[in-house]
């Protein structure tokens, strides 16, 4: 119990918060996104998505790229070696602490006490 | 339990939001089913020249189609939903789906060819063939209209074998009647598609 309590201490925070988390997914899926895409999909605001990436991108999570594909200006993020393996480290992390957590169905059923 | 397998499902639906693809694979199966029946139902002095249909008009569409989609998705999708690269998988898994590809049209070419018996069952072939590679698309995208449209194709197939018409005939028909249904998916997504999105500003 003590190591699990120590897993979830130990959890990447710069992942752990859900928009962060929303946009690490998403990348993980694909080679590349631009931000209008990441914009509807997480339904996070301009503003917000921008801090968010600014913050994965210093921390050498995500790469950002100002292109363009035709004459269409394109915004593309996605995740530096790093940042996927962080996000590996992060799911195997979370994966063990759920697990450790045991079932629904495992839980004591609440039995009144003998009278007496 | 673990989301991001329902998440690589959901990028990878995101190439089908626009009915573009659908419509593009659609216009390659009408053709290709109304290319192998113009020999069959042409004049006997013209049939020559309708063989060259196939090939003609077939492999512009196969070798531009991917470059008419990306161009197409650059003036309709990207600008109003957002650009999407997707992972490439790796050559040998590309090789080994072209070999699995070649393999299943020349079993089907040996069958057409060599028996007699195969012949008479081509429309039944062609729609379980057709239906097994729908069905493999729409669980890779967990896209249900494509189950729809392979238990459509594979009933289509069965029921061109029990009609007494030639083999051949048939099965240019259940292709084409594969390409239709793609082209009216299609055409319904993308009007959904441009009714509900605008051009970014």
């Amino acid at each position: 119990m003590k190591l699990q309590m120590h897993q979830l201490a130990s959890l990447d925070r710069l992942i752990h918060e859900p928009a962060r988390l929303m946009i690490v997914a998403l990348l993980y899926t694909v080679e590349s996104a631009d931000f209008l895409f990441l914009q509807r999909e997480t339904g996070l605001s301009k503003g917000n998505l921008s801090v968010h990436l600014a913050k994965l991108e210093q921390a050498g999570y995500v790469q950002i790229e100002k292109t363009y594909r035709g004459k269409l200006p394109l915004t593309l993020c996605s995740l530096t070696e790093t940042g996927r393996e962080a996000f590996q480290h992060y799911r195997r992390s979370l994966h063990h602490l759920v697990a450790a957590t045991g079932d629904d169905n495992e839980r004591p059923a609440m039995t009144p006490a003998p009278a007496g | 339990m673990n989301p991001v397998p329902d998440l690589s499902q959901r990028t990878r639906r995101y190439w089908m939001i626009d009915g573009l693809p659908e419509l593009l694979i659609g216009s390659i199966f009408l053709f290709t089913g109304l290319a192998q029946l113009a020999p069959l139902v042409a004049p006997a002095n013209i049939a020559g020249w309708a063989n060259l249909l196939l090939p003609l008009v077939l492999l512009p569409l196969i070798l531009l189609g991917r470059r008419i989609l990306h161009a197409l998705k650059m003036r309709i999708t990207y600008p109003r939903t957002g650009y999407v690269a997707y992972h490439q998988p790796p050559r040998w898994q590309r090789a080994l789906g072209g070999l699995a590809g070649i393999g299943v049209g020349i079993a089907l070419a040996n069958l057409t060819f060599n028996a007699q018996l195969a012949a008479a069952m081509m429309p039944a072939l062609t729609g379980f063939t057709l239906a097994a590679g729908l069905g493999y698309l729409g669980a890779y995208l967990g896209m249900r209209r494509f189950y729809a449209l392979a238990a459509f194709v594979a009933a289509l197939g069965l029921l061109m074998y029990w009609m007494p018409i030639d083999g051949f005939l048939g099965a240019s028909l259940v292709i084409a009647a594969a390409g239709v249904w793609m082209l009216i998916a299609g055409s319904v997504t993308l009007y959904h598609y441009l009714q509900h999105t605008q051009i970014e500003a």
